[in-house]
């Protein structure tokens, strides 16, 4: 066993360890007192807090660092706080030498301000000091460490360390830093794991509680969590092992079920180390989208997706983000369709103080600034009018734009994915879409198929789907059932994933227990029923190519035939159901199942179940 | 937080000439913080001819609609830069007096406060001021006027007189009520808001003033928050971006010692 990869609760059910390879993953990341966080990189404007309690003891190199961050000549004796915001030349920095005066036994608040709009608080007790920036706090033991370093992003804290000085050095020498972690937190602390564990993982360690075991996906990876046997002089402790996907594959003996959910999970065949695509399904088509996104995404490459609406364009849009370079950048969607044409350049590129009536005071960033390191995702792209196709161009070409009213070239840093579900060859013969533009974007279109066409990997669609969606809807986690799935597969998803989607989440509403039954799922008539007159079409058009055409009586009473038969069978033979989607009476419909001979294949329970709903 | 801490500590290790007044209005408490009281006037030092327009409306000495021809002579030949848009209008635009005090108000047009300053008459503006009791509120040139310039001769204006103008203003107590709540009404409108307005939402108004020049940059103001406060921060001889930040974390500060219950 692993103790690095376990989680621990103790007799009261409160978290009592979780192992190293795991806290990144599991812990929540904003708690208001921190337990640490996992390695990362500092970045320009990260603001840092210093604590340094013997300027004396320091050493040379120390000094010098310390000197180059602050901007200032520093005491040689004393001890100081500063606060400096990181390779950002725009904000002063604060660097303050402590009142020797104080005494050691006194709590003193040795900084207490706001700093590019963070609230910022330091304050020493008798042998620790705490750090706050807004409603984060972090206390570090002060002991032999020269010097006490903070350091917060945008998004809160990132790191805290007593550092020794090769530490506080190898930070700004290598430009990232070494996770952090405060054991005694964990230790000491009684915490409930809905305190400070993330909710997808309380799930699954909930579910391995009755099922053994249960898979997850978080950020970006995938796991096994697995309820443990209890060492007897453990005690009353309930023991989790957590496996990373790699580890659980090399494990796992092939003919094991857990061999065959994992890869399942992971598509099968698919895992072979780096980014993995979230792309179901198997066939060759899908495995060459997931090769050429492979490949892609790691560049800075303009990615053009098309394909039908709802085809999942804007989740592969992100998947690409997180598979690539900037994935701990921003992503921006940008919806050119939703934007009021009006509005379009001023949103996507800015504008300046007073650039135009109703401009906001001081001027706005645009999405491309507000994905400035990042990656942008302009969605519909088609809609964008002709006339700012050009500056789009310019941005792909030269990277800089104007903002609106604005004299003052801007450089753009993004990454750029496109998509639309039209037909952009089309758009540039009529003129609709500029050519030139056509042609930037296109440097590596992917299509993505329909749903209908993925029916062979349908089921992991839907199991990828159904814990996000409970998560969304703060609902129990729910199980899709055999009847349920077969129902779904026969459908024609005319709306494809978004479509998907609805139908998933309005199970999950109705559904009373963990498991979605075919009761629990409704499909748009409406859409249902286009999806049979196409079916009626294609059966004439099959017969003028026969050249046998019959009589108009007999083409209805087959096209009624098949309508019924299908109806009923993505019903689960719910007679009710398959009434209320023809919108037929159930008498009416009773006889023309006699009528037609339509076998009664139907589960008697079911239906009397269904009856029942 | 306490305030006065929070901006002590935050104006550490900061370089330069620094004035801060803070005007907590529900709590009738007033706070200096910095090393300097006294700047050249830049555009702050447009408020003195606001007063004095406003006073000398209400007294029928002129009128809003009263009519003004600009010649493009009058403007002198600055090859600065000037802030405003006055000077870039056609040869004998003409202007009314509203159109002139807005100008000043809103964008701190230095042509139109020129003209301004000649309608009301320097002097009458000094008298105005001297015997409202500020003495470190001076105005002894036009702007860009390069002559005076040479001679050393400078506008100046104190960082808490500011503060007690603004004061007055929200008491309606600088000329008269009226007359001080149609400056408030028209110093909402200022444009140039990136310092004091920069942290606030679009539904909290700023009635403010600023100035700024190579090496100084003053926003005064009043904030009409739940609980308004006034503020008047003035930064010489720092750098511009840097003392923009120190500003507006200078007004969150203030803003969160008015909020707190």
């Amino acid at each position: 066993m692993n103790y690095d990869n376990l989680i621990i609760k103790n007799k009261d059910g409160y978290v009592s360890y979780i192992g190293k390879n795991l806290r990144s993953y599991v812990l929540k990341q904003n708690l208001e007192e921190p337990f640490g966080y996992g390695a990362d990189q500092i970045r320009s404007g990260d603001v840092i807090l210093f604590y340094v309690d013997n300027l004396e003891k320091l050493s040379r190199k120390v000094r010098a660092e310390l000197e180059r961050l602050c901007e200032i000549k520093i005491e040689e004796i004393g001890s100081m706080v500063a606060v400096c915001a990181y390779m950002d030349e725009n904000t002063n920095n604060i660097v303050k030498n402590l009142d020797e005066n104080a005494a050691d036994n006194v709590e003193t608040v040795l900084l207490d301000t706001i700093y590019r709009g963070i609230p910022i608080g330091i304050k020493r007790t008798q042998s620790a000091v705490e750090f706050r920036a807004n409603r984060q706090y972090v206390t570090l033991e002060n002991n032999d460490s020269p010097i006490l370093a903070v350091i917060i992003s945008g998004t809160g804290f990132k790191f805290f360390r007593a550092c020794s000085e090769d530490e506080f050095t190898g930070i700004f020498e290598s430009g990232s830093f070494d996770e952090c972690w405060d054991e005694r937190l964990l230790r000491y602390e009684n915490c409930l794991d809905a305190d400070i564990i993330d909710g997808t993982w309380i799930e699954a360690l909930k579910q391995s509680e009755t099922l053994g075991e249960s898979i997850i996906q978080s950020r970006n990876q995938m796991w096994c969590v697995r309820r443990n046997a209890i060492p007897e002089e453990w005690g009353n402790m309930k023991i989790w092992e957590v496996l990373d996907e790699k580890t659980l594959l090399d494990s796992a003996d092939s003919y094991t079920d857990i061999y065959a959910r994992i890869n399942e999970e992971q598509h099968k065949l698919e895992y072979e180390g780096g980014y993995t695509f979230g792309l179901w399904g198997n066939d060759e088509k899908i495995s060459r989208i997931r090769f050429l996104l492979r490949k892609a995404a790691v560049t800075n490459t303009t990615i053009l997706l098309t394909g039908e609406s709802g085809t999942g364009k804007t989740y592969l849009a992100k998947e690409i983000h997180k598979g690539s370079k900037r994935q701990n950048e921003i992503f921006v969607h940008v919806n050119c369709a939703a934007i009021p044409y009006q509005l379009i350049e001023s949103e996507l590129f800015g504008y300046e103080s007073g650039a135009f009536t109703g401009a906001k005071k001081g001027g706005k960033a645009g999405y491309f600034q507000m994905a400035e390191g990042g990656t942008i995702f302009l969605d519909e792209i088609t809609e964008l009018p002709l006339s700012l196709q050009g500056k789009l161009l310019e941005v792909l070409q030269n990277r800089t734009y104007f903002r609106v009213g604005g004299e003052k070239k801007q450089y753009a840093n993004v990454r750029l994915i496109a998509a639309t579900n039209r037909d952009l060859k089309g758009l540039v013969r009529e003129g609709k879409f500029r050519e030139d533009l056509f042609y930037r974007i296109n440097v590596f279109p992917i299509q993505l198929p329909p749903l209908r066409h993925r029916m062979d990997c349908f089921y992991s669609i839907v199991r990828n789907l159904l814990p996000e969606i409970c998560d969304r809807l703060e609902v129990e986690q729910q199980v899709l059932s055999t009847a349920a799935l077969k129902k779904m597969e026969e459908y024609g998803w005319p709306g494809n994933i978004r479509e998907l989607e609805n139908v998933l989440e309005k199970a999950c509403i109705l559904s009373d227990g963990n498991m979605i039954m075919p009761g629990d799922l409704e499909f748009s008539t409406e859409l249902y029923m286009r999806d049979e007159i196409e079916d009626c079409d294609r059966m004439i058009m099959e017969k003028e190519s026969e050249s046998a055409l019959k009589p108009l009586k007999a083409m209805r009473e087959e096209f009624e035939k098949r309508a019924i038969e299908k109806v009923l069978a993505s019903c689960n033979g719910s007679k009710v159901r398959a009434a209320e989607i023809l919108g037929i009476g159930k008498t009416s419909l009773f006889e023309k199942i006699k009528k037609y001979n339509i076998c009664d294949t139907q589960d008697r329970e079911r239906e009397d179940r269904d009856d029942d709903y | 937080m306490m305030i006065t801490r929070a901006i002590s500590d935050r104006l550490v290790g900061a370089e330069g000439k620094i004035g801060i007044s803070y005007i907590d209005l529900s709590e009738e408490a007033e706070l200096f913080f910095g090393n300097n009281k006294v700047f050249p006037g830049s555009g702050a030092v447009m408020i003195m001819a606001l007063v004095e327009c406003f006073r000398q409306l209400e007294r029928g000495a002129i009128k809003e609609e009263d009519k003004y021809r600009f010649k493009h002579a009058e403007f002198g030949h600055s090859e600065d830069q000037s802030f405003g848009v006055l000077r870039f209008l056609h040869e004998g635009a003409e202007l009314t007096l509203s159109d002139l005090y807005n100008l000043v108000g809103i964008i701190s047009d230095n042509m139109a406060f020129n003209k301004l300053v000649d309608i009301l008459g320097m002097d009458n503006i000094r008298n105005t001021f001297n015997s409202l009791g500020y003495e470190n509120m001076q105005l002894n040139r036009k702007l860009d006027d390069e002559e005076a310039m040479r001679k050393g001769v400078e506008n100046y204006i104190s960082v808490p007189e500011l503060a007690a103008i603004f004061y007055r203003l929200y008491r309606g107590q600088l000329v008269s009520a009226s007359a001080s709540e149609k400056i408030i009404s028209l110093l909402k409108f200022h444009q140039r808001n990136n310092m004091i307005p920069y942290i606030f939402q679009e539904e909290i108004t700023v009635a403010h003033l600023t100035g700024t020049d190579a090496d100084l940059i003053i926003d005064a103001g009043l904030v009409f928050t739940e609980k308004p406060f006034i503020l008047v921060m003035a930064v010489q001889d720092m750098d511009i971006r840097k003392a923009e930040n120190l500003m507006r974390d200078i007004t969150q500060i203030c803003y969160r010692d008015c909020e707190r219950p």
